[in-house]
C-alpha cells in the first residue's frame, strides 16, 4: 500500500517535472510568455509530489512498514523515533528521496517569491530547473527506487547505521549538505535562463545572488558541522582528511564563493558575465560531481561503480550537464559582452580577479587530487594515492592567498588606487600585522612559520574588515549624533550586502586562525597506562581510574573512567559516558569509539581510547591538545549572522524600484502578461 | 550487498577514516625524537584498510600495526627513503599519500601551478588594455532611473 502509494506519486512528480521542463524550455525559447502559469503550476505539482512521497516514506518507517523497501533495509522496530525519521537520509535510496523533497521545497519558494517577477526569464529558468527535477525524480523512479516492494517482508529490520545514532551532529550535518547541494539548481536554473534567453539585466542578477548565497549558507554550515562531527566521534583527533566525501562538499563551496565575488564586478564593472554564469553552473555541475564520486562508489574501485544502479545515470547527467553548460556558455556567451576594463592592478576589482583565479586555482587542485588516482587507476591500472600531504602542500597556500586578499581587497578603491591612499589604508593593518607576528614570535617562539604568517595576515585582515564595518557606523555618528548602537545598526541596515559580507569574512578569518592554531601548535601523545597511572600530555596530565561500563536502550558501552590533571593542579574527572569510550551496537561488529573532548575557547584537550585490557586493568591513549580548534565551529554563528544580514529583504519601497522597472526598458509585453510592472 | 557498499555513502566518511576496531593494544612509543620522526614518516603512508586516513592518524588496529613497522625500521636505523621504499615494495606505491613527482604525477603538481600564472597573466593583460573607445552610452528610456537604483544600492 505504501509502496504504491509512494511510488505513484514519485511517478506524478516525475510527470510534472517533465510537463514543466518542456512547456517551460519551449515557450521560453519561442518568447510565448502566456505561457507562465502552466509552468508555475507545473513546478508546484512536482513540490506537492515529492514533499507527499517523502510524508509517504516516513509514515512507512514509522509505522515499520517492512514491505516498503527501504524500510526494511534501515528500519529496525527498537530505534527511537528520532532516528527512524532520521534514517530517511540514512542510507543512499533515502537520501536520494529526501533531496526530490529539498528540491521540491527550493522551487516551490523560488517559484513562489518570484510569482510574478521576471517574467522575461522565469520560463527558461523554470525549465531548467524542471529539466533538473525530471532527473532526479527519474532517479527515484528507477535506479534508486526506495518504493519497491517487498514480497514476503520480515518482522523486523537491522536499523540505521549505528554512527547515525552515535552524535546528533550526525542527525543535522547531512540535511544540511542536502540544502547546500539541492539548492545549487536554483542559480544553475537562473543561469542558464539567462544564457538562454541571452541577456544578464540587473534584476535578473538579484535572484542570482541571492539564490546562491542561501546554499552557500547550507554548505558552509555543512561543511563545518561534518568535520565537528568528525572531530567528536571518530576520535582520531582530526577534523578533515581531505577524503573524497569532504571533497566533494569542498568544491561547490569554492565556486559559489568566488562566484559570490564576481558578482561585485559584474555589477560594477559589467564584467566578467559570463565568468560569473560559469561559476553558478560550475557550482551546481560540481555538486553532481561530488554527488556521483561519494555515492556510486566508484571510490572503492574505479571499476565497480557499474555495480551500482545510480553511477551509470549519474554518468550520463553529469556529461548531458557539461555538454550542455559549455555548449551554451560558447554559444551564448559572445551576447554577453563586456562593457568596461580593469583600470589598474591596484583596485578593488583587480583584487576580486585575483580571488577569483586562486578560488578556481584550489577548485582545480582539489579536483584534481580527488580524481587524479581514478584516472590512473583506470588508465595505467596502476593505483596511486593522492593524500592529505599533498592537498595541505597544495592548498594551504591558496588558503593564505585568500586570506591576504581577504585584506587587502575591500582596502583598495574600485578604479584605481593611488599610493597615498594606498599608505593610508593600509598603514593601521599593517601595523597590526608587525604587531602580531612580533608578539607571536615572542610568546609562541620560531618555528610554524606558516601558522606565523597566518596569525599576522589575520591580524591585517581583521583591522581592515573592522574598520570597514565601522567607519560608516562612526560617521554617523559624528554626522547625525546618533548613539554607537543605533549608528551600527543603521548603517547595517543601509548597506546590508556590504556589511553582512565583511561579518562572513570575520568568520572565515576565525576558522583559519583556528585550523592554523591547532594543526600547528597541537600536542599529541600516545601510550599505554596500568590503572591510578598517568598519562602526560604537555604540562598536563591523564590518570586512568579504571573502566566502567553501562547499557542503554541503543546500545552497550565500555569507558576508560580518567581524571585530567591541569598545570596548575586542579583535577577534572570524566567518567562514565563522559569519558572516552567504545559503543557496541547489536547490529554491528565493530565498536564506534567516542572521545573525551574537554572543549574551552582557547584549547581542547581530546582523549580516546584505543585498547584496554580489563584483566591487567590497563588502557591506551590517543591524546592531543588542540589550542583554538573549537573556532572552526564557533564561527558558525557568525557566518550565519553576516550571511542573514546579507540576504535580509529590502523594504517594500526600496524593493518597488527594483520590481517595477525592469520591464519598463524591456520590449512591451504581450498582453495578460505577468511581468513585473504590467502585474 | 552491493547495495550494501553503496548504502554506506552518507557514512562513507566515517567508514572511509576506518573501522574503529581497536582490539590491538597500543605499542608503546619511541623517545621523543624518534617518535617525531615515526609520526611525520607515518603521515605520508596510507592507512591500509582506511580510505585515506594516514597510518599515523588512524585509529584503525592495521594502522597502528604499520606505525609499529615504522618505529621497528626507525630503530633498525633506515632512513625516510628506506622506510618509504619498504612501504612501497609491500603495498605498490598506492601506500604513498603524496604521489611521487616522476611521470604522469608531474601533471598534479604542475599543472595547479600553470593555471595560477596563466591566470594572472590573463588578468595583467585586461589591465594593460586600456578603453580606447569612450565608456558604452547609457542606455536610454527609463532603464536610467532603474540603473540609478540599483548603482545607489550597491554604493551604500
Amino acid at each position: 500500500m505504501n509502496s504504491s502509494l509512494g511510488y505513484g506519486l514519485v511517478l506524478a512528480a516525475l510527470g510534472s517535472a517533465i510537463f514543466g521542463a518542456v512547456v517551460g524550455l519551449w515557450t521560453g525559447l519561442t518568447r510565448r510568455e502566456s505561457a507562465l502559469p502552466w509552468v508555475q503550476r507545473a513546478v508546484y505539482a512536482f513540490s506537492a509530489c515529492m514533499a507527499t512521497a517523502n510524508g509517504v516514506m516516513i509514515y512507512a518507517l514509522l509505522t515499520h512498514d517492512f514491505s516498503v523497501k527501504y524500510v526494511s533495509q534501515v528500519g529496525s522496530r527498537a530505534t527511537p523515533v528520532v532516528f527512524t525519521i532520521v534514517s530517511l537520509w540514512s542510507a543512499l535510496d533515502g537520501s536520494i528521496l529526501f533531496w526530490g523533497f529539498i528540491m521540491g521545497l527550493y522551487l516551490f519558494a523560488f517559484t513562489w517569491t518570484y510569482r510574478k517577477e521576471h517574467g522575461r526569464y522565469m520560463q527558461l529558468a523554470l525549465g531548467m530547473m524542471c529539466a533538473v527535477g525530471v532527473f532526479f525524480a527519474f532517479l527515484i523512479a528507477g535506479p534508486a527506487n526506495p518504493f519497491g516492494h517487498v514480497p514476503n517482508p520480515m518482522d523486523d529490520g537491522p536499523g540505521p547505521n549505528p554512527l547515525l545514532q552515535n552524535h546528533i551532529l550526525m542527525v543535522i550535518h547531512p540535511p544540511m549538505l542536502y540544502f547546500g547541494y539541492v539548492g545549487m539548481v536554483v542559480p544553475f536554473g537562473i543561469a542558464a535562463g539567462a544564457l538562454l534567453r541571452g541577456e544578464l539585466g540587473d534584476s535578473w542578477m538579484v535572484p542570482l545572488r541571492k539564490w546562491t548565497l542561501i546554499p552557500w549558507l547550507f554548505l558552509s554550515t555543512g561543511i563545518i558541522l561534518g568535520s565537528w562531527w568528525a572531530y567528536a566521534v571518530l576520535g582520531w583527533g582530526g577534523y578533515w582528511a581531505w577524503d573524497p566525501v569532504e571533497n566533494a562538499s569542498f568544491l561547490p563551496w569554492l565556486t559559489a564563493s568566488a562566484f559570490m565575488h564576481s558578482t561585485m564586478v559584474l555589477e560594477r564593472k559589467r564584467m566578467l558575465k559570463l565568468w560569473t554564469l560559469a561559476l553558478a553552473l560550475a557550482s551546481f555541475v560540481l555538486t553532481i560531481i561530488g554527488t556521483f564520486m561519494t555515492r556510486s562508489g566508484v571510490f572503492n574501485s574505479v571499476h565497480a561503480f557499474t555495480q551500482s544502479d545510480i553511477g551509470p545515470t549519474f554518468l550520463a547527467f553529469i556529461a548531458v550537464l557539461l555538454v550542455f553548460s559549455i555548449a551554451l556558455l560558447s554559444f551564448r556567451g559572445r551576447l554577453l559582452v563586456a562593457e568596461s576594463s580593469l583600470d589598474s592592478v591596484l583596485s578593488r576589482e583587480t583584487a576580486i580577479l585575483v580571488n577569483n583565479l586562486v578560488f578556481v586555482a584550489v577548485t582545480f587542485v582539489v579536483f584534481l587530487g580527488t580524481a587524479f588516482p581514478l584516472v590512473t587507476e583506470a588508465l595505467q591500472s596502476k593505483r596511486i594515492s593522492v593524500g592529505e600531504p599533498y592537498f595541505n602542500k597544495m592548498a594551504l597556500p591558496g588558503g593564505l592567498m585568500v586570506l591576504f586578499l581577504m585584506g587587502v581587497g575591500p582596502a583598495l578603491p574600485w578604479g584605481e588606487a593611488s599610493w597615498a591612499t594606498l599608505k593610508k589604508q593600509l598603514f593601521i593593518p599593517v601595523g597590526a600585522a608587525l604587531v602580531t607576528a612580533t608578539a607571536c614570535l615572542a610568546l609562541l617562539g620560531p618555528g610554524h612559520w606558516m601558522a606565523l604568517t597566518t596569525f599576522a595576515l589575520a591580524a591585517f585582515t581583521t583591522a581592515i574588515t573592522l574598520r570597514e564595518l565601522l567607519l560608516p557606523a562612526q560617521a554617523r555618528m559624528a554626522q547625525n549624533r546618533e548613539g554607537a548602537f543605533t549608528a551600527m545598526f543603521r548603517s547595517a541596515v543601509r548597506a546590508r550586502r556590504r556589511f553582512g559580507g565583511y561579518v562572513v569574512h570575520l568568520g572565515i578569518v576565525v576558522i583559519i586562525v583556528g585550523i592554523a592554531a591547532s594543526s600547528a601548535y597541537k600536542v599529541h601523545e600516545t601510550g599505554t597506562v596500568a590503572k591510578g597511572q598517568s598519562l602526560a600530555l604537555a604540562d598536563w596530565k591523564i590518570r586512568f581510574d579504571g573502566i566502567s561500563s553501562g547499557v542503554d536502550a541503543r546500545r552497550e558501552w565500555k569507558a576508560a573512567d580518567i581524571t585530567l590533571v591541569s598545570p596548575s593542579g586542579a583535577t577534572e574527572t570524566l567518567a562514565g559516558l563522559d569519558g572516552p569510550r567504545m559503543n557496541y551496537y547489536p547490529m554491528s561488529n565493530e565498536p564506534v569509539g567516542s572521545p573525551a573532548v574537554r572543549a574551552k575557547i582557547s584549547k581542547d584537550i581530546y582523549v580516546s581510547l584505543l585498547a584496554f585490557d580489563a584483566e591487567k586493568g590497563s588502557a591506551s591513549f590517543n591524546a592531543w591538545i588542540f589550542p583554538l580548534v573549537g573556532w572552526i565551529w564557533y564561527s558558525i554563528p557568525i557566518l550565519v549572522l553576516g550571511t542573514l544580514i546579507a540576504l535580509w529583504p529590502q523594504k517594500r519601497r526600496e524593493a518597488a524600484v527594483e520590481a517595477t522597472v525592469p520591464s519598463a526598458g524591456a520590449p512591451p509585453p504581450a498582453p495578460g502578461l505577468t511581468t513585473g510592472a504590467s502585474a | 550487498m552491493r547495495r550494501g557498499l553503496v548504502t554506506a555513502a552518507l557514512l562513507a566518511s566515517a567508514v572511509a577514516l576506518g573501522d574503529y576496531a581497536p582490539q590491538r593494544m597500543g605499542s608503546e612509543p619511541l623517545d621523543p625524537t624518534r617518535e617525531a620522526r615515526a609520526q611525520r614518516v607515518g603521515k605520508n603512508l596510507r592507512c591500509a584498510v582506511c580510505q585515506g586516513l594516514s597510518v599515523t592518524d588512524s585509529p584503525a588496529s592495521m594502522a597502528r600495526a604499520q606505525l609499529d613497522k615504522v618505529r621497528e625500521l626507525i630503530v633498525e636505523g633506515k632512513s625516510d627513503q628506506e622506510i618509504y621504499d619498504y612501504f612501497v615494495a609491500r603495498y605498490g606505491e598506492w601506500v604513498l599519500l603524496e604521489p611521487t613527482a616522476g611521470g604522469v604525477n608531474a601533471f598534479v603538481w604542475l599543472s595547479p601551478a600553470v593555471l595560477l600564472v596563466v591566470g594572472f597573466l590573463i588578468i595583467l593583460g585586461q589591465v594593460r588594455r586600456k578603453p580606447k573607445a569612450p565608456p558604452p552610452a547609457a542606455p536610454s528610456g527609463p532603464e536610467d532611473d532603474y540603473l540609478k537604483a540599483v548603482r545607489a544600492e550597491l554604493e551604500k
